[in-house]
């Protein structure tokens, strides 16, 4: 029996969606595997107003060193959301833009350098 | 079930038998003393085979830990040259604290030396536990005291050890009036020929008191994690991948590995 003073809707729990720091998770925790930890991704959250403000970090554990590669803020609704990677600011307008941006910045010869920097400098 | 291995490597440069060991015994928490290799060669030769372990950074000059755990989880509260205590924090778990010691040697401190660092540890754990506010604390380490020594067992400021479950369970004993807790030591049991070893380091000298075998590495456990902890759940380790770690006469090896045999910790909680 549905309660007449309950004024939620049925599905009001049901969450499914994909949030773009879960996105950004997944893809810091896979450079740790493809570099056997000695080089990690870290996302790290804050919230400013109604913005959701996340740093993408490379780390180096052992080095105790850290690198800020891009940040992303949004609202409430995920998107469109704001990328700021190398003093460029873009608006994205969806999750498949939001991934195709990643992989260019992930792939880019930027980012390449900077890992292979670090993994230099952690095994030197 | 979470499993801490802790070993002294007596600066040997033996990253194999570290991988080949912490995978053999599954081991959650990886804790080394007298660790000479740099950090970052011992994590690549960790995950050789695949990318789980993680270094938990840490300040302390002594020892070095990796998990296999979120480095996060395994925070540390107290650090000093020779002392790392951290809470690790697991999901759905109760925290609880690990503290990790590498004491000074029996080569360099008397007796009475000794005492004053079981003193100063027990003040430490102590102090980080009145502010976590819960006292779920196990201390893995290299003691350089054997589980009988007045450092070991006293009250009164020391880690105040005991042998028997039952009484640690008591929680507290009463000296001049003043209530000292308790840990629980497993190590006793280890002492002579229970198992493939004597203890964890062998020395022998000419001196009339010898004891030839000694467990200077040793687990203790505070009466509020023992509900998760059964006899068995405490192991020195002597073969690592068919490897023996013993030479023929049953000594460390240290020429292959380390004098100091390693010891394994599972723990419910």
């Amino acid at each position: 029996m549905s309660n007449p003073d309950d004024l939620w809707p049925e599905n009001i729990a049901d969450a499914n969606l994909i949030t773009p720091v879960t996105i950004l998770k997944e893809q810091a925790a896979l450079l740790g595997e493809k570099t056997k930890q000695l080089v990690t991704g870290e996302v790290v959250t804050q919230t400013s107003g109604s913005l959701f403000v996340h740093y993408f970090y490379i780390v180096a554990p052992t080095l105790n060193y850290t690198f800020e590669l891009f940040q992303v803020s949004h609202g409430i609704n995920f998107y469109p959301l704001i990328l700021r990677h190398l003093n460029t600011t873009t608006q994205l307008t969806s999750e498949s833009e939001f991934k195709d941006k990643l992989k260019e910045i992930l792939s880019s010869q930027h980012t390449l350098n900077v890992v292979h920097s670090i993994l230099a400098q952690v095994r030197s | 079930m979470p499993r801490f291995l802790f070993w002294n490597l007596n600066k040997r440069e033996i990253p194999g038998f570290v991988h080949n060991l912490a995978r053999q015994e599954d081991a959650d928490v990886l804790i080394l003393a007298e660790c000479r290799i740099p950090p970052a060669q011992l994590l690549e030769q960790l995950n050789a085979d695949s990318s789980d372990y993680h270094y938990a950074p840490g300040n302390c000059g002594h020892l070095v830990f990796f998990t296999r755990f979120n480095a996060r989880f395994l925070t540390p509260l107290f650090e000093s040259h020779r002392i790392s205590i951290r809470r690790l924090q697991l999901p759905a778990r109760q925290p609880i604290l690990v503290a990790a010691a590498h004491l000074p040697s029996k080569l360099n401190y008397s007796d009475a030396d000794q005492v004053f660092e079981s003193v100063h540890l027990a003040a430490m754990i102590d102090e980080v536990e009145r502010r976590e506010g819960h006292q779920r604390t196990i201390l893995l380490g290299d003691l350089n005291m054997n589980p009988f020594e007045s450092g070991m067992v006293a009250a009164r400021g020391g880690l105040h050890a005991v042998m028997d479950r039952r009484v640690a369970a008591r929680l507290t004993r009463t000296v001049q009036k003043q209530k000292y807790k308790f840990f629980y030591n497993p190590m006793w049991s280890h002492l002579g020929d229970s198992g493939n070893s004597g203890g964890t380091f062998y020395f022998e000298n000419g001196e009339p008191v010898c004891y030839f075998w000694n467990i200077f590495d040793q687990v203790l456990l505070r009466p509020d994690l023992l509900d998760g902890f059964a006899h068995e759940h405490v192991r020195i380790l002597t073969e690592v991948h068919g490897y023996s770690l013993l030479e023929d006469d049953g000594r460390p090896d240290k020429t292959m590995a380390s004098d100091h045999l390693p010891v394994l910790l599972e723990l419910n909680f």
